[in-house]
Parts: C-alpha cells; structure tokens; sequence
C-alpha cells in the first residue's frame, strides 16, 4: 500500500471520527435545548426537537432518551396512547440496552393499565412491569417496576403477589421514589386482606418518609377513612357533623352531589349545577341537570336531557338504536358511570336495562338487566346501584353480572328509603338511607351467583356492615351524596334545605 | 569574602585529583626496597618470593652456582610484567637483578653489567650499597654509563608526573636520578593549561629543566556551614560541599574554569534558606570565600489529634506520635499526616520559614486512591488531586490519594494491577471478579495502606469523576458520582460521604400513631409497650407530650427526636368521646434500623462506622443495635456469613418494634441468600410468631413478612 493510500485512509478515518463527533455534539445540544422547551411548557418545540434528535442522530447517544421523552408527553400530556405505545416499541428494539428500555417497559405497561382494568390488559400491564426486574436487575427503574407490577396485581385481586412486590420496594428500595407508592399500594392490599390496622400503619409510613408528596396527602385521606370506619366506629359514631356552613345557605331539591378527583364537590339541583369547594373553578351551566358524574379524565360531567355534557368538549346525545325505527334519545337519565376503558354505562328512568356506550356516545349493547336509580363504580370496574323494586344494592361484575346485593335488612343493620350510593377508595360501599349513612364490606357481602370472588382470600363471613352514621335528628331528609378522597360525606338534607359536611 | 588561596597540594583544599593521587602513589614508590621475607607482595609473586628467599639464603652462604637457578626464577617470573607490578614485586626484582649480579661476579660468570643494568632501569637511584669494593666499582661503572641527574623546576611548584610516574611538587624540587635519554614532564591544574614538557637526560650529567604552567582561569574554594550544601555558579551546579572530619564548617569546594568578570553563586541547602552571592575575577587567580553560613528555614507545626498516640508522618516518613511538636519542618510544601487503625487526618501545604502553626488532626475514616482513571491529557496525580481537594469537606471521610511508592508497593506485592477496581467494575469487564476475591484484595490492599478502605476514581473528560468506595472487608462498593467542574455536584457528593449515620437508637412510645384529617394531633391506631404502659388506646388522639402541642404525627416525631428516653412526660390525650385525659408516658430507647438500600446511604463507610460503634456502645441497646445494623450493612454488602455472625451478637429480647423477631427475620433472609434453608426456615419461623416485632422502629410487622416468606422458600 502507498503511502499516499495510507494518508488517505487516515484522513477519511479522522474525518469519519471528526464527523461523529460532531453528530454527537449537536444531538446532545438538540436535546437539551428541547428539554429546555419542555421544562418551560412549551412543549411544541420541544416535541419538534425530540423528533429531530430520533430523525437526524440516531446513532447518538440521547437519540433513545428523545424517544423515551416523546413516549413520555404522548402518553401523559398529550393522551395520544397508540402513538406512545408505538414510541415505546421502538426504544424496545432499537435501543434495547440503553437506560431508556427499562422506562419504556414500564410506559408500555402504564399504557395497558391505561386502557382498562380489564384482565387482558392488567395481565398485559404485569407483564411488562414485571419484565424491567428480569432484564435490568440493576436499572433504576427497577423498584418504580417493582411498584407498578404490584400495583396490577392489586387491580388483579392477586394481593399475596400484589403485596410481595410492594414490599419488595419498601423493605429493599425504601428511599426510592416508586417507596411511596408502594407503601401506597401495600396499605390498599392490607386493608382489603382484612388489616386496617396494618392498612393505616403503612399508609402513614407515606406521610413520615415523603410528608410533600401527593402520595402523602392521598395516603392521609385514606388512613382518615380506615380510621372512621374501624376504630371510630368501634365506639361510636364514625362520622361528626360539621358546624360549618357548606354551600349555598339554602340547597332546595338537590339531586346529586359529585367529587372530582382534584377534590372538587359540585353539586345539581332541578336548574343550576353549583360549586361547594373552592378548587374547582367556574361550575358549567345547565338548566335541567338530573344526575352529575365524572368522566374517564376526572373532568365534571352534567347529566342532562339526553345528553353527557362534560366541561370541555362537545356533549355526548344518548339514543338507544331501533330496528328500523329512528334511534330512541334517553331522555331520563338518572345515572351514568364511565369505565376504566372510558366507556358508559348509563340508566335511563324509563329503560329497564343499563346500556353501555362507547367513550363516543355510540350505543354498544344493554349492559345489565335491572332497574337502578343511582350508580357508583369502584377501580374494578364493579358497579354499584340502587334497585328500584326491591331497594336492594345491587353489585354487578364488569360484565354487568349481579354478583352480590346488600339486602335493606340484615342482622345487625336496616335501611327503607336508600338514596344514593358510593364507593370508596377501598370498595366500601355507602348507601344513603333518608336518615342515615351505612356502610358495607363488599367483602363480606353474599354473593349472589357463582361468579369470580370479590376478595381473594376471602375473609370470614361475618356481618357485612362496618358503620352506621344516624345521629337523631343529624340526617333529616337525605336525597343525594358523594363522598372526597379523605371520606368525607357531602349530603343534601331536603328537608334541612343545606349541604351537611360529615367527617 | 575573598581571598587569594594558597597555591599548593598542602593547603586544606581539594584540588584536582590528580594532585592527592601522585602523592601517594609517589610516596609509595620511596619506599626502601626491601622484600620481607616469607610475606609474599602479592599472591601472584609467592613464587618469586619463596624462591628470592632460598637464593639469598644460599647466597649468605656463599653458595652461589646453587643460588643462581632460585634468583633466575625470581626474575624470569617478574620481569616479564614489569610495567604492571606492585610495589613490593617490584623491589623484589631490583633486589633479585642485583643478589644474581653479585653471584655471577663472584662466579666470575657472565651477565654482571646485565643485571645492574636492568636494575638501574627500574631504580635508577639505586645504590651498590653494601657490594664488595669490586662488585660496587662494576655497579658504579654501569651506573654511570646509563643514569643522569635531573632538577626540574615547576612554575608554579605543584606535583607532575614524568614518563607518566607521579611526584610531588616537594621530590620534584631535589635532584632525581633518572635513566638517560628522552623524558616528559606533564601536570594538570584547574586554571593552568595542562603541561605536557619533553626534556632529556645525559649519562654521568646533571640536566637542569625549567617547566612553566600558563594560568588561563580562576579558581575559587568555597565553604559553607553547614555541609552539604549545592554549590550553583552562574546557574550550573558546580557539587555539593563535603563533610570536613572536624565538625563545624565543610571541607572547601573548589570551582574552577572560572573567567575574569562577575560570577553569582547560590548556596542552596534543604531546610536553609537559598543564599546568594556575587563576587567579581579581576584575574586568574586562586581564590577562597570565607566560610559561608546558611540560615536555616524551617516551621513549627504543634499538632493535636482526636486520639493519642496516633502516628505522625512527614512526607511518608514517621516523626512521633500525637500530641507533638514538630520544629524543624523545612520550609516548602509538605503532607502532615497522622494515622491510626480507625482513621487518618492529612495536611498539605506549603509552609514558610519561621511559621509556626497548630494542627487540629481529626481522624477520618480514610479511603486510599488506588486506581484514577483518566482519559486526555490530565496527569493521575493531578486528578487524584483534584478528586481530594474537591472531597475535602466530607467531614468523617477522607478520600486521599496515597503516595507513589506506597501504592507501588502495595499493588506489586498483591499482584493486582493499578486498575483492578475500576476496571473491573466498569462496563464489559471480560472477568469481574467474584465479591469474595474482591473483599480480600481490597481488605489485603487497604491493610498495606493503613487505610480503611480503597477507592478508585475515573472519568472520561477529567469532569465527570466516578467514585467507587470499596471498605476493608467489603465485596460490594458504593459508587457515587459528581462533576469536578460543578462546585454544587462535588459539595453534594462530600456531604453525603461525610453525612452522620443514622440514628441507631431512638426514644419511642413504641404506639402506632397516624394523622387523620380533620382531627389535629396523632391519633393512636395500636399501643404496645410504653403508649400501652401510659394507658393509650386505639382512636385516642395525642394533642400534647411534655409542654409541647402535637397538631400531626410529624411534630410528635420532631419532639420524639428532641427527648430523653426514660424520662417520663405529660401527656394529653383527646379520647374517641371528644374527652381530654392526661396521662404520664416514660419513652424507651429502642434499636432502629438501617433501610437496606438507600442510595443516600455510602454503606462501605457505614461498615467501618459501625464497628466503631460496637466499639464505643454506651449501653446494651446501643450495642445490641450497632450489631444488627452492621448485620444489616454486611447483607447489603452480600457478606452473608458476617452478617449471620453480626446479627447472632444481637441480644434483643422479644416485644414491639425493633426486637428479637427483626432479628430472626432479618437471619432467615440471610441465610436463604446463601441457602442454608432449615436454618432459614427455623429463623422465619420464629419470626412469624413474633407479632409486635418490626423490621424498623416504625417500619411493617416482620411476622406477614416472615410468613409470607416461608411460603415461598425453597430447599
């Protein structure tokens, strides 16, 4: 070989490593300079420059934390779950042994979980939690894994498994981030395996180690509901009526009562929708609310006519498909809850069956047969409703299965007149009687057919009921509730003409 | 300052060698020849030695045809090596050429004039001493036909050689016999050009040669007091002044080549200060400086330590224990340390002349740089450096980088290389290590060291330093990372290697309490212990402990923290009813534990903090709690057999909290993770019939956790 040749080879090989170098250089400032963008909230140019990053310098050592930050704002932000997933796939292909994979299995998993509560999707969800341990057992995302996985579990009623993950993650990571919410998951599972004790021991761990988080103020909200229902109540009456004035100082024909997720309590009479917290900006106008709900994003909706009107965005006309006739609007709608898919499930006064629609409002099939008058649905999916014949709680599976019902008398409780009915954060469920509040262990409730166990394990069979609240003369005429998330009751006394706060 | 310098070989001055040399090699060649008789010269000349006796002893007896053949071997062993022969064989041959010139004339035999003849040519100045009247006028005969006289006369008078002999300046002044014929009469002497003189000898005559030294430069000697001190003229280091055999002032060192002008000289000692000179060379002369005296600099350090007896070393060499006082620390940067088995302390610095300074050495628990790593052109010393300085502030940790030798040392003779820890913790390491081999190379490493403990350092850009800390008896090490150029990153990186170890033990009501929203203080959820001794029942809500309100379980913990355990306190209580009650709570001291893996946490510094604290326990909870902590450190490190022996140290008595069954948990995980499963299985099993034991003081029951691990364990 010639020298002239040898020269040549090491020019090119210098200008190929000048050129690399270059390339990394500019990717790294391309990815910085978006992650600027995003930190300051503008996130079209930072999504812009993400792109680039993948696009330009694939080759560069921030090309898969630009897709895991692009998956990151479609996923979270932008609600663009396909699209996230499809970023995710990518990482998990092409950049499989980057730091970036182990987040985007957990992206992915949190994208299942997402979708619904479903068993395809919670087992969809496990699964790629449970993966970050096996392939990065040394990542840092390994406890937030660890912690997800557990938390699919819970949703999966596995709480032995659900449970050892968890504590993996506090006994192993506990300083961790992810520690709160496994701490967080650990009191969920404890207070369904029948500890409330323990339940409330762990969720305080949340509020001593990680005081500022949001996790410490949901774990204080739940310790207070375990707290009334199982140590207040134990020797006396769980819940105290508040002295203080809530609401509008005259609450005539209040229909229903709704608390959002960020803590909002709004509440609808025969003609107006009003607002009785302060966090929940400006209440939407309506003219003939009937029922209020809430949406799959935590958004307020209102319940009227034949319409779902949420606070942002078109409402959504609910007509019953007829065969060769023209589609039958819903015109009494008294109930509506959404599913963790998004979808509807809806009761009519005049229909003798909930109907389920999709997340567009377009009919799907009857969901149930029953006559309810109100409803409620918990994290899996079950729904609760009043059953206007027998007044009975009926507790149906996601299929729409009647598997359990709280009979209006039972050994050691009575109701006549119930009202409305709730879930709490631990599937308890609340019925308003017209003068009194129960509160029932789902549990501990019999089931009505042969269907899939509400708890696994199944605790002893004993009284279903946990609480009583009905102080004399405390609940004269109760017509509608709803309850936050530290359990506190909001109530509509007709005939008191007030909005009560119990606590 | 100066003076002329006596010119002569016999003044106290070390002139050019070749002066000391030719006067003794002259002084040995005046030695009378006379051989001593059975003391062979040399081992080579024995022969001639022996065989020089039996011919003289023969020749004393007049036999003289039986002496001949003995004196024959003599020279024909000796002559042959002539030019090489010592001394003393030397003589033996003039005194054999001349015993066989006499035997042969009184033989009458041929080779008389022969033998005097070489005789002369090895001595001329030999005598016929005590020769009969004919054999001398033979021998004087000879002499006159083949030896002249000589005086030569040296300007100046110093020694020289002839025909390559040395003589001194004092023999070459008197009259020398010499053999007839061309000489040469050379010197050498710093300032002169050397001399090198051809002069001629005629037999029977005295010649007369006059040899004049031409002087080209100066010479100066220089003494100084001390000794020892680097001579450097004109920016040349010119030697070192020598000891003289009288204590006091050196010997003079003699700088020649010196030119007329203006010359500075720096006299230059360690721990003295420098002192400069300036003397001027009118002409080539021989010049001497008064005797010079160096100043000396050197500090006073007073140093202190938290601990007697420690050892003090000055640039790695020992120079007392603690508390001393060091005062002759030359002037110039210094590293001070003091080391004990539990900790060092170091000082580098630059000290003045005259400075005197007290050192405060607080002991740190000390971790040798072995290995630094460092891509570009950054030197490992001056990484290491910077590594140091920047962890400076890590108050109980000292993170230093060790001195070459001492590394070099250690490292060659654990035949590791100077990256074993990096390198083999780094990415794609083709053979890492197994925790035990790692656990002994580092614990054999940072013994050789009086260390700690080790620590590598590298980074690809000199900025961007990974820290790897390794104890002695560690398989596992923390790895912390900072930026060298971000005072923010290295501040946070020291202080959380310097961070105080969690508490140990704690005062607590060992009573479950949580916050409840709407209901201000801490609301009791389960009492064990001294909540349930002080009568607190689940649903009471504690709004007061001592004189302080408790609005929320974090401010009961604050007050927790501020108490004395044992020490009993007020307490108000607002009951399920909405009633007040008073009550007196005694808090109790109680072990707590150390979470498992908390990246705050640096456990190979916890590992050494920990035997220190069983150590210095100040009580059976303390110790009790050092020992299951230090169990707890060594799982975390993977040292399951250290923790098993730790956390059988343990003497907790069954109860809520922190107890005997946080132990026997805590032992059934350590011995399932090296599956020794019937032990594990009997340790869980008492676990799980512990139902107030915790894995901390305010950590989960141990007893589900036990249970449920039972369930899933394996044989």
């Amino acid at each position: 070989m010639s020298r002239a040749c040898i020269a040549g080879i090491v020019l090119l090989a210098g200008a190929a490593l000048l050129a690399q170098t270059n390339e990394e250089t500019l990717a790294q400032r391309q990815f910085l300079q978006a992650r600027s963008f995003a930190t300051q909230g503008n996130y079209q140019e930072a999504l812009g420059d993400y792109q680039r990053v993948v696009d330009t310098y694939p080759g560069s050592s921030v090309a898969d934390n630009a897709l895991l930050e692009l998956a990151r704002y479609y996923f979270e932000i932008g609600g663009d779950g396909k699209r996230a997933a499809s970023l995710v796939e990518q990482i998990k292909s092409k950049y499989s042994t980057t730091e970036s994979a182990p987040e985007a299995y957990i992206i992915a998993g949190r994208i299942a979980l997402a979708n619904s509560h479903q068993p395809v999707d919670l087992e969809a969800a496990f699964a790629q939690f449970d993966r970050v341990q096996g392939l990065f057992p040394d990542a840092p995302a390994v406890p937030s894994a660890l912690a997800h996985a557990g938390e699919a579990r819970r949703l999966q009623r596995r709480l032995p498994d659900a449970l050892e993950r968890f504590r993996r993650v506090t006994t192993e990571y506990d300083t961790s981030p992810a520690a709160a919410a496994a701490h967080l998951g650990a009191g969920m599972v404890l207070a369904a395996q029948g500890d409330p004790i323990g339940a409330m021991e762990e969720l305080q761990r949340v509020r001593n180690g990680w005081p500022e988080s949001r996790e410490a103020a949901v774990a204080l909200g739940r310790a207070s509901i375990l707290f009334r229902l199982y140590i207040r109540a134990k020797s006396g009456p769980p819940y105290a009526l508040s002295p203080d004035v809530i609401g509008p100082p005259r609450a005539d024909n209040v229909r229903a009562l709704v608390t959002t997720p960020n803590g909002a309590v709004y509440y609808a009479t025969e003609s107006a929708v009003g607002l009785l917290t302060p966090n929940g900006g400006r209440p939407p106008v309506a003219t003939r609310p009937r029922a209020l709900t809430v949406d799959r994003a935590g958004r307020l909706v209102v319940i009227e006519g034949s319409a779902l009107r949420p606070s942002a965005g078109p409402p959504r006309l609910l007509t019953i498909p007829q065969v060769g006739k023209t589609p039958r609007p819903l015109d009494k709608i008294d109930a509506a809850v959404v599913t963790s898919s998004g979808e509807w499930l809806v009761m009519d006064e005049d229909e003798k069956a909930i109907h389920r629609f999709d997340a567009a409002g377009v009919h799907q099939a009857t969901w149930a047969t029953a006559r309810v008058s109100r409803m409620a649905i918990n994290e899996f999916d079950e729904v609760a409703g009043i059953d206007r014949d027998s007044k009975s709680i009926l507790i149906f599976d996601p299929a729409g299965k009647v598997i359990a019902k709280v009979a209006p008398k039972g050994p050691d409780y009575e109701y006549a007149n119930p009202e409305d009915v709730a879930f709490d954060a631990f599937n308890h469920v609340y019925v308003l009687d017209r003068t009194a509040v129960l509160v029932f262990d789902c549990s501990k409730l019999p089931r009505a057919a042969a269907g899939p166990p509400v708890r696994t394990p199944a605790p002893a069979a004993n009284s279903p009921i946990v609480a009583v609240y009905g102080e004399a003369g405390a609940i004269r005429r109760g017509s509608a509730f709803t309850l936050d998330s530290a359990g506190r009751i909001y109530l509509a006394d007709d005939r008191a003409q007030k909005i009560q706060l119990l606590r | 300052m100066i003076a002329r310098r006596r010119s002569s070989c016999s003044g106290s001055v070390r002139l050019v060698a070749v002066c000391l040399a030719a006067s003794g090699a002259l002084a040995a060649a005046a030695q009378p020849a006379v051989p001593a008789a059975g003391q062979p010269a040399s081992p080579a000349s024995a022969t001639a030695q022996a065989s020089f006796n039996e011919g003289k002893r023969l020749y004393d007896r007049a036999q003289y045809p039986q002496a001949l053949p003995f004196l024959d071997t003599v020279i024909a062993t000796l002559a042959p090596a002539l030019q090489a022969l010592p001394p003393a064989d030397r003589d033996l041959l003039v005194e054999a050429y001349k015993l066989r010139g006499r035997a042969r004339f009184n033989e009458s035999l041929p080779g008389v004039e022969d033998d005097f003849a070489a005789l002369l040519a090895i001595r001329p100045s030999s005598v016929a001493g005590d020769m009969s009247v004919r054999t001398e006028q033979v021998f004087n005969n000879v002499k006159k036909r083949l030896v002249g006289q000589v005086r030569l006369t040296m300007t100046p008078a110093i020694d020289a050689t002839v025909d390559g002999r040395s003589y001194t300046a004092d023999q070459l002044a008197q009259p020398m016999e010499m053999l007839a014929g061309e000489h040469t009469i050379a010197a050498i002497r710093m300032g002169y050009r050397p001399l090198s003189q051809p002069f001629t000898v005629v037999a029977g005559q005295m010649t007369e040669v006059t040899a004049a030294m031409e002087r080209v430069s100066a010479t100066i000697a220089i003494t100084t007091i001390p000794d020892g001190v680097e001579v450097i003229v004109d920016n040349i280091p010119r030697g070192v002044t020598a000891k003289a055999a009288t204590a006091g002032q050196s010997e003079p060192l003699i700088v020649g080549d010196l030119g007329v002008g203006q010359h500075i000289v720096l006299l230059r000692r360690a721990c003295y200060k420098d002192l400069p000179l300036t003397f001027t060379i009118n002409q080539p002369e021989d010049l001497e400086l008064r005797p010079q005296q160096l100043a000396p600099a050197v500090a006073t350090a007073k140093i202190e330590a938290s601990e007697r007896g420690a050892a003090i070393f000055v640039d790695g060499v020992e120079r007392g224990r603690t508390p001393a006082e060091l005062n002759a620390i030359c002037e110039g940067p210094h590293l001070i340390e003091v080391r004990s088995s539990r900790g060092r302390f170091i000082d580098r610095r630059t000290w003045g002349a005259g400075e005197n300074a007290t050192i405060q050495a607080e002991l740190r628990t000390s971790f040798a740089i072995v290995s630094a790593s460092v891509a570009g052109s950054v030197l490992p010393a001056a990484f290491k450096a910077s590594v140091e300085r920047a962890l400076g502030p890590a108050g109980r940790v000292l993170v230093y980088a060790p001195g070459d030798a001492e590394l070099e040392k250690a490292l060659s003779e654990e035949t590791v290389p100077a990256d074993w820890l990096a390198a083999e913790l780094g990415r794609g390491a083709p053979r890492p290590m197994t925790r035990d081999t790692r656990r002994d190379i580092g614990r054999k490493l940072a013994a050789r060291l009086n260390a700690q403990g080790v620590a590598a350092i590298a980074s690809g850009n000199a900025d961007q330093v990974t820290l790897t800390l390794l104890a002695a008896g560690s398989g596992d090490p923390d790895v912390l990372a900072f930026d060298l150029r971000d005072p923010a990153s290295y501040g946070r990186a020291a202080a959380q290697l310097g961070a105080p170890p969690p508490p140990l033990v704690k005062p607590s009501i060992e009573t479950s309490v949580i916050d409840v929203a709407d209901s201000p203080g801490a609301a009791v959820v389960r009492a064990n212990g001294a909540g349930s001794r002080a009568g607190l029942m689940p649903g009471d809500v504690i709004v007061s402990l001592g004189s302080t309100s408790i609005a929320s379980v974090g401010e009961l913990r604050s007050k927790m923290m501020s108490i004395q355990a044992n020490t009993p306190l007020d307490l108000q209580v607002r009951t399920l009813a909405g009633a007040s009650k008073a009550a007196t709570l005694t808090p109790v001291l109680v072990a707590d534990t150390l979470p498992m893996r908390d990246p705050t946490l640096v456990y190979n510094r916890l590992l050494i903090d920990l035997q220190e604290a069983i150590r210095s326990a100040g009580g059976p909870v303390d110790e009790a709690s050092a020992h299951l902590n230090l169990g707890i450190v060594h799982m975390r490190l993977g040292n399951w057999d250290d923790a098993i022996r730790e956390l059988q140290q343990v003497t907790l008595t069954d109860g809520p909290g922190v107890s005997a069954g946080t132990v026997d948990y805590l032992l059934g995980v350590a011995y399932e993770a090296i599956g020794r499963i019937p032990e594990a299985q009997s340790a869980l099993t008492k676990a799980s019939a512990s139902e107030q034991a915790r894995l901390g003081d305010e950590g989960p029951l141990v007893a589900p956790l036990a249970r449920q691990k039972l369930r899933t364990l394996r044989p």
